[in-house]
C-alpha cells in the first residue's frame, strides 16, 4: 500500500495577503458568481459563511472589506509552499489552486516512521504561516477527501482508512457535481452506498469515469501522479579567500561567477535578464546588487561591463566576504538578427544603449516620452518605459518648446492667433480653465501664451 | 442683433446632449434667442417636451423641429419649415431607423434626394477631409439648390481658425450661403462635467481615460448673444433669423385622425355610434331601460359629440368586438370606461344598475384631458389582438407608443461610479445596502454611511454627478400595450423605430408626450386574472353545465355569502384582494356590496396609507369618529368616501377646489404624480399646494397630508375608475372561489404564472377547503390540471404541466401516443421516442409510481440503457431496487421536480422527529388569548418591508394548517439579522396580537431552524 498526504489550504489567498488585519471583517468574493469563497473569523463572527452570496453578506456586516478573488495569487503562493516542502519531503503534486499532494511511504524509512515523519514535516509547515487541513489516505483521492472534509488525522491503518471512507457523502468527493446528482436522484448519497453497488450495474448506468474515479479512490487502480520538481535557475555562492573592502577588487571573483553563468546559459541555450547579486559583508546586512539587461545576455564580457557600472555606484560599510550570484529573470534565446541591411548603426543596439544608461543612471532615470490623450498641454506628453511606442494621432499646433511650468507673460507682446480654450481636468483636481494664443513678442520670437478666466497672462512654449 | 440656434441636441440624443430638452428651451429664452430647433440625432423624441415646456410657461421663444444626420462624412442639420416638411422629415427618420436595430440609424443618399421641404444645414467636416466636403458639397447644392445653407460653427478647438478658413472658401466656391449655429449639447456651461461623464459612459471607460473624446471646453453650451456677437460675422447671425422665419411650423398643428374604415360608408361616426349603442341597449337591458338611465346615455353621447371621441369608442368597440369574437375575455377600465356608453358597446361588464356611473365625474369639456379607456385582456391571448391590430390598420397605420427609459438611482450610481474610476465591487455594495424604501433617509446620507467621503472632491462630484443623471432618458423601450393608430401612413405623424422585440415598431413619443399633443392612444394591455375566470367559466359549463358571463354575475346582485368569505379575508387568489396587506385590513373593513370592493380595492395602498389616511377612514365607517368637512367643496369630492380621500381623483380635484389649482395646472400635477419617482417634479407643487390650501382656510396638518399622499400616489396611483373595474373582477374571482371551488382553483393553477400565489400556496388553500387534490401521473393526468370526478366526488387532478421545465409540446406528443387503458411498463413509454430528459424529469416528479413504484427505483431503470439495445429488446426492466426515498427525501424531491407536494408538509415531518420544541400552529392561534406569548414555527414563503410602514418587516410563515403573519422591528431585526436574513424555516416567539379576525405575532426572538432539515435529511438514511 502506497500511504498518501494531502495538503489543503483553505484561505490561501486571505492568509497570503491579509493575514494582520484581524480586526476588519474580510471576505473574497468569486467575481464569477459573487460567491464568498474565504473570510477571516471576524466576518464568520457576524455570522457570514463561505458560498454565501456578497449581497448577503453585505448586509448582514455593514464595514465588510471586500477583495476579489484571484487564483494567481494562491498559485504562485502554493508553488512557494511546494518549494519549502520540498526541503523536507520529495515528492510534491499540485492540486491546484489550493492543495498539495505529498507521497509518504517512501519516506517513511529517512524519517523513522509515521510519526516522526508527520512532526518534522508539521513544524517545517508551521512556517509558512497558512491555514492548512491535512489527512492520510491510501490513494491520492482518498487523502485528498479527507484533507478537504477536515479530518486532520494522519494514521497508516488501511482497515480504518478504508472504513472512515464509506462513511463521508459523495459530495465531498471530487465527482461532477452532475455525476452526484445523478447518484443521489437514485438514493446513492454516500460512498458507501456507492461501493455496495455492483460495479456492473453502475457501469450501465454511469459513464466510465465515475467507474474510474471508484477505483482510484479505493486504490484500486493506478493513479499516475505528476510530481514537482524545482525549477532550474542559477544560483552560486563563492566564498572570497580573503576580506575585499575595496569595489574594484571584486572584478576577479564577480568574473569567474559570471563565466560560470555563461556556460549554465549557453548549455540551455538562454539569456538572462535580471542578475541578484549578493555582496555578504562581515558583521553587516548583505548587500544586494541587481544587475540588468534590458535585451537579455549571456556574455560573460558583457555582464561584466554592466556591473561595473552598477557596482560603481555602490558603497561598501563592511568588508565583503563572499559573493551570491543568481539570475532573477532568463529567457530562452531567440536568434539575433545581425543582419548587414538591417539599418543598423554604430555597435550599440537601442536596447543595448538603453540598458548601459540604465546601469549608469538607474532604471528609473531613463524614460521615453509618449503622447497621451489630454487637453492639458502640461499631460500631453507623459514620460514612458523606453523602448515602448504608442500611436496616438496629434494634429494640434503645439510649440516644439513646452515650459515644464508657465511663466507669467512680462513681455510685450502681439496675439496672433486664437484663442484655443481648454477647460478640462476637474476630475483629477488639475483643472485646467485657459484661452491660448499664438503670439509674437517684439523680437519676432514665436511664443505661446494664456489667458487665466482671472485675464493673467502666462508663457507657455516658443515655437522654434 | 437676434439670434436663433439651429442645431441644438438634448439629452434624447442619448449620452451626447447633457440638458433636458426644457432646459434646453429654457435657457434660450432667458438669453432672449429668438428661436430654437431642437435637432438631436435622427430622431424627434425630445421636441414635445420643449413644446410643452414653452407652452406652459409661456415662454416668448419659437420652437424649430429638425434633426441632425450622419452619413459616411456628411453631417446636416434638417429644419422644418412647414407641416409637410415635418411629415418628410418623419419619414426619412422612419426609414433610417427602419433599417437599422435598435436604437441605430443608417441613412441612404436616396432619403436625402427624396427631401422636397426640409432646409438643409450643411456642417462641412473640416479641412482635412477636403475632397469628401467638396464632394459632399456639390452634390448637396445640386440637389437642394435653394434650401441649403453651410452650419459654421466656432468652438475655440485649436483648429479654430483653419476650420473657419475652410467653411469661407467652401461658401465662396460653391456660392452657399453661411449661417452660424452653435452645435448646442448642453444649456449651460457647468453641465460640462456632466457631459464629460455622459462621454465616458457612451465610450465604455472612465473619464480620467476618455482622452480625446472628451469635449475640450464649455463652448457647446447655449452662449450668451452678447458671446456670439463676437464669435460670429453680423450676415451670419442675421441668416439664422431669416431661416427661422421660413418656420411656420409647430406642433401644436399635428392633427390626428382615426382610421375611416370603422364607419360603414354614408354614415357619420357619432351617428354610428349612436346606432352601436342602440343595438346595445336591446342587448344589455332586454327589459327596457328606465328613463334616468335613457337620460345619461344621451348626456353621455352628446358629451362624446362635443368632445370629438366617436372614433376612440369605435375604435376600442372595434378591438373588443374582435376578442368576442375569438372567446377572449376582456374589461375595460379608466376614467370613460365606467360609462353606460362603454356598457353597451360591451367594452365593460359593468351594470350601471349596480353602481352609480361615474363617466361625467371623470370627463368634462372643462378638462382637455383625452378619455382614458385600457382593455385588459386574457394574457395568455394578448397576442392575438395585437396581431389583429397589426393586420387591420397595417404597420404603416399602427404603432405602440414608447416608454422613455430613464436614469434611476441604481443604474446612476452604477454607470457614474464607473465612469469616475470608482471600483466596481464597491458600487455593488452600495447599490445592494442603499434601502430606497427608507423614507427618512435620503441615499446621499445612506451612502455617506456606507463609506463615501463626502467632502471629498471625488466623492462630491459623484453626489453632484449621479443627482444630475437621474432623470436623463436613457433609451426608449415599447410601452406596455398602448397603440396609436392612424388614418393615414403614421410616419407622417410621428417617427417609428424598431422595438428591440422581432416584429413590434414604437414611436418616438411616449405616453405623457401624446396627451400633451392631445393624440388618443388605446390600452391593449395583458390581465392574468381575466385568463383564470374564462377557463373557470368553461368547467363551470362542463362540469356544471351552466353557462356564465362576468355580467351574469355581476347582474345578480351582491351576494352575501360572497361577501361573508370576503370578510373573513378568506380570499387566496382573489383577483386583487389576495395580497397579505389586504387580508389583514379586509376583517376591518368588512366590504359588504360593491362599492365597498371598490374603496378596498384602492385603500391598501401606498398612497392612502402613506398620507394616513386609513386609520381614520376605519374608525368613521365603524362610526368611532364624526364625519365632517371642512368646506361644503371637500364635501362634495369626498362625501362618499367619509370625508377621507382614497382615489387619484379626489386628490386631484381637492387640489382644485381646496387649494385653487387650475384645470391646466391639476393636469400637470397629474402627470407629475404619474412620473414623480422618476424625476421628481412634483416637489415644485408642494408650497403652491398647502400655501393654497392654508390661505383658503385649511389646516396645515391636513394640506401636508393630502400631499403626502399624493406622493404615496405615485406611482401606485390608483383611480376610482380602475378601481371600479378590478372589483368586478375582484367581486367575480370570489363568487366564484364561493360556489365552484375546484373549477376556481383548476383555472387558476392552469394560468400561472399570475398573483400573488404559488402553486403550492393554492393547493394548500384549496385542501383546507376539502377540496381533494390528485397527484400527477402518465397514466390519468392531462397536460393541464383538471377536474375529474373521482369516487362520486369533484377532485382536481394535476396536470403533467406541474412538472419543472417540461416542454408542452412534447408532453401533448407523449399524451397522443398514451394508449387507452394507459401504459403499463416503463419501456413502453421508452419505445415512445420521447426525450430521456422528459423521463427524467416525470421519473422526479414521481408520475411513474403506477407503474413503476418510487422515483429511486424508476430512475435506476430508466438509466440502463440496455433495454435500447436491440439485443436486449426482451428483457423486462426490473424494478426489485433496494434503496427507498425517506418522507424528507420525498418531499425534498416533490419540491425540486414540481414546487410542490402532496406528501406531508415539512413542519409535520419535523415535528414528528421531534425537532421543533413546542409550538402553536396556525389553527391553534385564534383561540389564544390577545397578548399572549406564543412560539410559532413555519416555512418562510414571504418577506415584505413596505415603504409605507417604516422600520417593519412582514413574514408569511407557512404551516401545515396555513400562513401566520409575522411582524420583526427593525429593532428586533438589527439584533438577529441572521435569522432574519437568511432563514427558511424560522421560529418566532412573541406576543399575539389580535384585532377581531386579524391576527398577527409580534416577533421577540427569531430562531433559524433551517438546518434541522438537512439534519434530518442526513440522519433519516440511517434507520435503513
Amino acid at each position: 500500500m502506497t500511504l498518501w498526504l494531502y495538503l489543503h489550504f483553505p484561505a490561501l489567498q486571505l492568509d497570503t495577503l491579509y493575514r494582520t488585519q484581524h480586526e476588519l471583517p474580510i471576505i473574497i468574493v468569486d467575481g464569477r458568481n459573487s460567491d464568498i469563497v474565504q473570510l477571516n473569523e471576524t466576518a464568520q463572527a457576524q455570522g457570514i459563511k463561505k458560498g454565501m452570496g456578497l449581497g448577503t453578506a453585505a448586509s448582514l456586516c455593514r464595514d465588510l472589506c471586500v477583495y476579489p478573488y484571484d487564483p494567481e495569487i494562491e498559485k504562485s503562493r502554493l508553488l512557494e509552499a511546494a518549494q519549502w516542502l520540498y526541503l523536507v519531503t520529495s515528492d510534491i503534486a499540485f492540486y491546484e489552486p489550493d492543495g498539495l499532494l505529498l507521497k509518504v511511504s517512501h519516506m517513511l524509512t529517512l524519517h523513522h516512521g509515521l510519526a516522526h515523519y508527520w512532526q518534522t514535516l508539521q513544524a517545517h509547515i508551521n512556517r509558512l504561516q497558512l491555514r492548512y487541513q491535512y489527512a492520510t489516505g491510501c490513494s491520492p483521492l482518498a487523502a485528498r477527501l479527507f484533507s478537504r472534509a477536515g479530518l486532520n488525522q494522519v494514521s497508516d491503518n488501511s482497515d480504518g482508512l478504508s472504513s472512515q471512507l464509506k462513511r463521508y457523502p459523495l459530495t465531498a468527493t471530487d465527482l461532477p457535481l452532475k455525476t452526484i446528482e445523478k447518484l443521489a436522484r437514485v438514493g446513492i448519497h454516500q460512498v458507501a452506498d456507492l461501493l455496495t453497488t455492483p460495479l456492473l450495474d453502475i457501469a450501465t448506468r454511469f459513464d466510465s469515469e465515475l467507474v474510474s474515479y471508484l477505483g482510484r479512490l479505493t486504490g484500486d487502480l493506478p493513479h499516475p501522479v505528476d510530481f514537482y520538481h524545482p525549477p532550474e535557475s542559477f544560483k552560486r555562492y563563492l566564498e572570497l579567500l580573503f576580506d575585499i573592502e575595496n569595489v574594484q577588487w571584486l572584478q576577479k571573483p564577480l568574473a569567474k561567477l559570471l563565466e560560470q553563468l555563461e556556460t549554465f546559459l549557453k548549455l540551455r541555450d538562454q539569456l538572462a535578464h535580471e542578475l541578484k547579486l549578493s555582496l555578504h559583508q562581515r558583521d553587516s546586512e548583505d548587500c544586494i546588487v541587481t544587475i540588468t539587461s534590458a535585451q537579455g545576455d549571456y556574455q560573460a564580457e558583457k555582464w561584466l561591463r554592466l556591473s561595473q557600472l552598477t557596482l560603481e555606484r555602490i558603497s561598501l560599510n563592511a568588508p565583503v566576504t563572499g559573493l551570491t550570484l543568481e539570475t532573477v529573470r532568463i529567457v530562452a534565446r531567440t536568434a539575433d538578427e545581425g543582419d548587414l541591411f538591417a539599418g543598423k548603426r554604430g555597435a550599440l543596439s537601442s536596447a543595448e544603449l538603453i540598458s548601459l544608461l540604465q546601469a549608469k543612471l538607474g532604471t528609473n532615470s531613463v524614460t521615453a516620452l509618449s503622447l497621451s490623450e489630454d487637453y492639458r498641454p502640461e499631460r500631453a506628453c507623459l514620460p514612458c518605459a523606453p523602448l515602448t511606442s504608442t500611436t496616438i494621432p496629434f494634429d494640434r499646433l503645439r510649440p516644439s518648446l513646452l515650459l515644464p511650468h508657465p511663466q507669467r507673460l512680462t513681455e510685450k507682446v502681439k496675439l496672433m492667433m486664437g484663442p484655443e480654450r481648454i477647460v478640462t481636468g476637474w476630475w483629477d483636481h488639475n483643472d485646467v480653465v485657459r484661452d491660448y494664443f499664438i503670439a509674437r513678442s517684439e523680437q519676432g520670437r514665436w511664443l505661446w501664451v494664456f489667458r487665466t478666466p482671472q485675464q493673467q497672462w502666462f508663457l507657455h512654449g516658443v515655437f522654434s | 442683433m437676434a439670434y436663433a440656434e439651429l442645431f441644438c441636441q438634448s439629452n434624447f440624443s442619448f449620452l451626447v446632449g447633457a440638458s433636458h430638452p426644457e432646459e434646453l428651451v429654457r435657457q434660450a429664452y432667458f438669453l432672449n434667442y429668438r428661436a430654437i430647433a431642437i435637432t438631436d440625432e435622427c430622431s424627434v423624441a425630445g421636441v414635445v417636451r420643449a413644446y410643452t415646456e414653452i407652452k406652459n410657461h409661456h415662454l416668448g421663444i419659437k420652437l424649430i423641429v429638425g434633426s441632425m444626420f450622419r452619413l459616411e462624412d456628411l453631417q446636416l442639420i434638417l429644419i422644418c419649415p412647414s407641416r409637410k416638411a415635418y411629415g418628410e422629415l418623419c419619414r426619412i427618420i422612419t426609414n433610417a431607423r427602419r433599417r437599422a436595430i435598435k436604437g441605430q440609424y443608417q441613412l441612404s443618399q436616396w432619403d436625402l434626394l427624396s427631401v422636397k421641404h426640409c432646409l438643409v444645414i450643411w456642417l462641412p467636416a473640416g479641412s482635412k477631409k477636403i475632397q469628401q466636403d467638396n464632394q459632399w458639397g456639390s452634390w448637396l447644392l445640386k440637389h437642394h439648390p435653394t434650401r441649403l445653407w453651410l452650419g459654421l460653427q466656432r468652438h475655440l478647438l485649436s483648429n479654430d481658425r483653419e476650420y473657419q478658413q475652410h467653411c469661407l472658401t467652401l461658401a465662396d466656391q460653391l456660392g452657399l450661403p453661411i449661417t452660424a449655429c452653435g452645435g448646442v449639447v448642453m444649456h449651460h456651461a457647468n453641465r460640462l462635467m456632466l457631459h464629460h461623464t455622459l462621454t465616458a459612459i457612451r465610450e465604455g471607460t472612465t473619464i480620467a481615460k476618455a482622452g480625446y473624446h472628451l469635449l475640450p471646453n464649455a463652448e457647446r453650451a447655449l452662449r450668451s448673444q452678447a458671446k456670439l456677437a463676437t464669435l460670429f460675422h453680423p450676415s451670419w447671425l442675421a441668416e439664422t433669423i431669416t431661416i427661422a422665419d421660413r418656420c411656420h411650423f409647430g406642433l401644436e398643428t399635428l392633427k390626428y385622425e382615426y382610421p375611416h374604415e370603422l364607419v360603414p360608408q354614408g354614415q357619420t361616426p357619432m351617428g354610428y355610434l349612436r346606432l352601436l349603442v342602440e343595438q346595445g341597449v336591446a342587448k344589455r337591458f332586454p327589459d327596457g331601460i328606465s328613463q334616468p338611465i335613457r337620460q345619461t346615455i344621451d348626456k353621455e353621447l352628446s358629451l362624446i359629440e362635443a368632445l370629438n371621441y366617436p372614433f376612440f369608442f369605435l375604435t376600442i368597440h372595434d378591438i373588443v368586438m374582435f376578442a368576442q369574437r375569438q372567446g377572449i375575455l376582456y374589461q375595460g377600465r379608466g376614467s370613460a370606461a365606467n360609462s353606460i356608453v362603454c356598457y353597451c358597446l360591451e367594452i365593460t361588464s359593468v351594470d350601471p344598475r349596480q353602481i352609480s356611473v361615474l363617466f361625467e365625474r371623470f370627463i368634462s369639456k372643462e378638462r382637455n384631458e383625452p378619455p382614458d379607456i385600457d382593455v385588459d385582456f386574457e394574457h395568455s391571448r394578448r397576442e392575438e389582438v395585437i396581431q389583429y391590430i397589426y393586420q387591420k390598420y397595417g404597420r404603416e397605420r399602427a404603432a405602440l407608443a414608447a416608454t422613455v427609459i430613464t436614469y434611476r438611482l441604481k443604474m446612476a450610481i452604477r454607470e457614474v461610479g464607473k465612469s469616475l474610476g470608482i471600483h466596481r465591487t464597491q458600487l455593488e455594495f452600495f447599490i445592494k445596502n442603499i434601502n430606497r424604501r427608507d423614507r427618512g433617509l435620503h441615499w446621499q446620507t445612506q451612502i455617506v454611511e456606507l463609506g463615501l467621503e463626502p467632502r471629498s472632491p471625488k466623492g462630491k462630484q459623484f453626489i453632484e454627478l449621479v443627482n444630475e443623471i437621474i432623470g436623463f432618458p436613457r433609451h426608449l423601450s415599447q410601452h406596455v400595450g398602448g397603440f396609436i393608430i392612424s388614418a393615414g401612413p403614421l410616419y407622417e405623424l410621428v417617427p417609428v423605430e424598431n422595438a428591440s422585440m422581432d416584429n413590434r415598431t414604437v414611436i418616438q413619443w411616449d405616453k405623457d408626450d401624446l396627451e400633451s399633443l392631445g393624440l388618443l392612444k388605446v390600452d391593449v394591455l395583458a390581465l392574468g386574472m381575466l385568463t383564470a375566470i374564462r377557463k373557470c367559466f368553461k368547467l363551470v359549463q362542463q362540469h356544471h353545465q351552466r353557462a356564465l358571463t362576468i355580467a351574469d354575475i355581476t347582474r345578480m346582485q351582491d351576494d352575501a355569502r360572497v361577501y361573508r368569505m370576503i370578510q373573513h379575508a378568506d380570499t387566496v387568489g382573489v383577483f386583487q384582494i389576495e395580497s397579505r396587506a389586504q387580508m389583514s385590513m379586509l376583517p376591518r373593513l368588512k366590504p359588504a356590496n360593491y362599492y365597498d370592493l371598490v374603496i378596498q380595492i384602492a385603500i391598501v395602498r401606498p398612497g392612502p396609507i402613506q398620507g394616513d389616511m386609513v386609520h381614520p377612514f376605519l374608525k368613521r365607517r365603524n362610526g368611532e369618529e364624526r364625519v365632517e368637512y371642512p368646506s361644503e367643496a371637500v364635501k362634495e369630492v369626498l362625501s362618499r368616501t367619509l370625508g377621507v380621500p382614497i382615489f387619484q381623483e379626489q386628490v386631484i380635484k381637492l387640489a382644485m377646489v381646496a387649494a385653487g389649482f387650475t384645470a391646466g395646472e391639476a393636469d400637470q400635477l397629474r402627470r407629475a404624480m404619474a412620473s414623480w419617482k422618476k424625476n421628481g417634479k412634483l416637489m415644485q407643487f408642494k408650497a403652491k399646494l398647502i400655501e393654497g390650501m392654508q390661505s383658503r382656510g385649511y389646516d396645515r396638518p391636513f394640506a401636508e397630508r393630502i400631499f403626502e399622499q399624493i406622493c404615496g400616489f405615485g406611482e401606485y396611483g390608483f383611480p376610482e375608475s380602475h378601481s371600479a373595474s378590478f372589483a368586478v373582477l375582484a367581486y367575480t374571482s370570489a363568487w366564484l372561489k364561493c360556489y365552484y371551488p375546484e373549477a376556481f382553483y383548476t383555472a387558476l393553477l392552469n394560468s400561472l404564472p399570475m398573483g400573488f400565489y404559488s402553486a403550492s400556496q393554492l393547493i394548500q388553500d384549496a385542501r383546507r377547503h376539502g377540496v381533494r387534490v390528485l397527484p400527477a401521473c402518465i397514466n390519468n393526468s392531462q397536460y393541464h390540471h383538471m377536474m375529474v370526478t373521482d369516487h362520486k366526488q369533484l377532485a382536481i387532478r394535476l396536470g403533467l404541466r406541474i412538472v419543472k421545465g417540461l416542454a408542452e409540446k412534447s408532453c401533448h406528443q407523449l399524451l397522443s401516443l398514451r394508449p387507452p387503458q394507459g401504459f403499463a411498463s416503463l419501456s413502453e413509454i421508452k419505445a415512445t421516442g420521447v426525450s430521456h430528459k422528459m423521463i427524467q424529469q416525470l421519473a422526479s416528479a414521481d408520475a411513474f409510481r403506477s407503474i413503476s413504484g418510487n422515483r429511486y427505483a424508476a430512475r435506476w431503470s430508466l438509466m440502463n440503457r440496455e433495454d435500447e439495445l436491440p439485443l436486449f429488446e426482451k428483457v423486462p426492466l426490473h424494478s426489485n431496487y433496494p434503496l427507498q426515498p425517506s418522507e424528507i427525501e420525498t418531499l425534498t424531491e416533490d419540491y425540486a421536480a414540481t414546487g410542490l407536494s402532496l406528501n406531508k408538509h415539512p413542519i409535520t415531518l419535523l415535528d414528528e422527529a421531534g425537532r421543533l420544541g413546542r409550538f402553536t400552529r396556525m389553527r391553534e392561534l385564534a383561540a389564544k388569548p390577545h397578548k399572549s406569548l406564543v412560539s410559532v414555527v413555519g416555512v418562510v414563503t414571504g418577506k415584505q418591508a413596505p415603504g409605507t410602514a417604516s422600520g417593519v418587516t412582514f413574514f408569511t410563515l407557512e404551516d401545515d394548517t396555513g400562513n401566520i403573519n409575522v411582524v420583526v422591528w427593525a429593532g428586533t431585526a438589527r439584533a438577529q439579522k441572521k435569522p432574519y436574513m437568511t432563514a427558511k424555516i424560522l421560529k418566532v416567539k412573541g406576543l399575539l396580537e389580535k384585532e377581531g379576525e386579524v391576527i398577527h405575532v409580534i416577533a421577540g426572538k427569531l430562531n433559524d431552524l433551517t438546518d434541522q432539515l438537512s439534519a434530518l435529511q442526513t440522519t433519516s438514511r440511517d434507520f435503513h
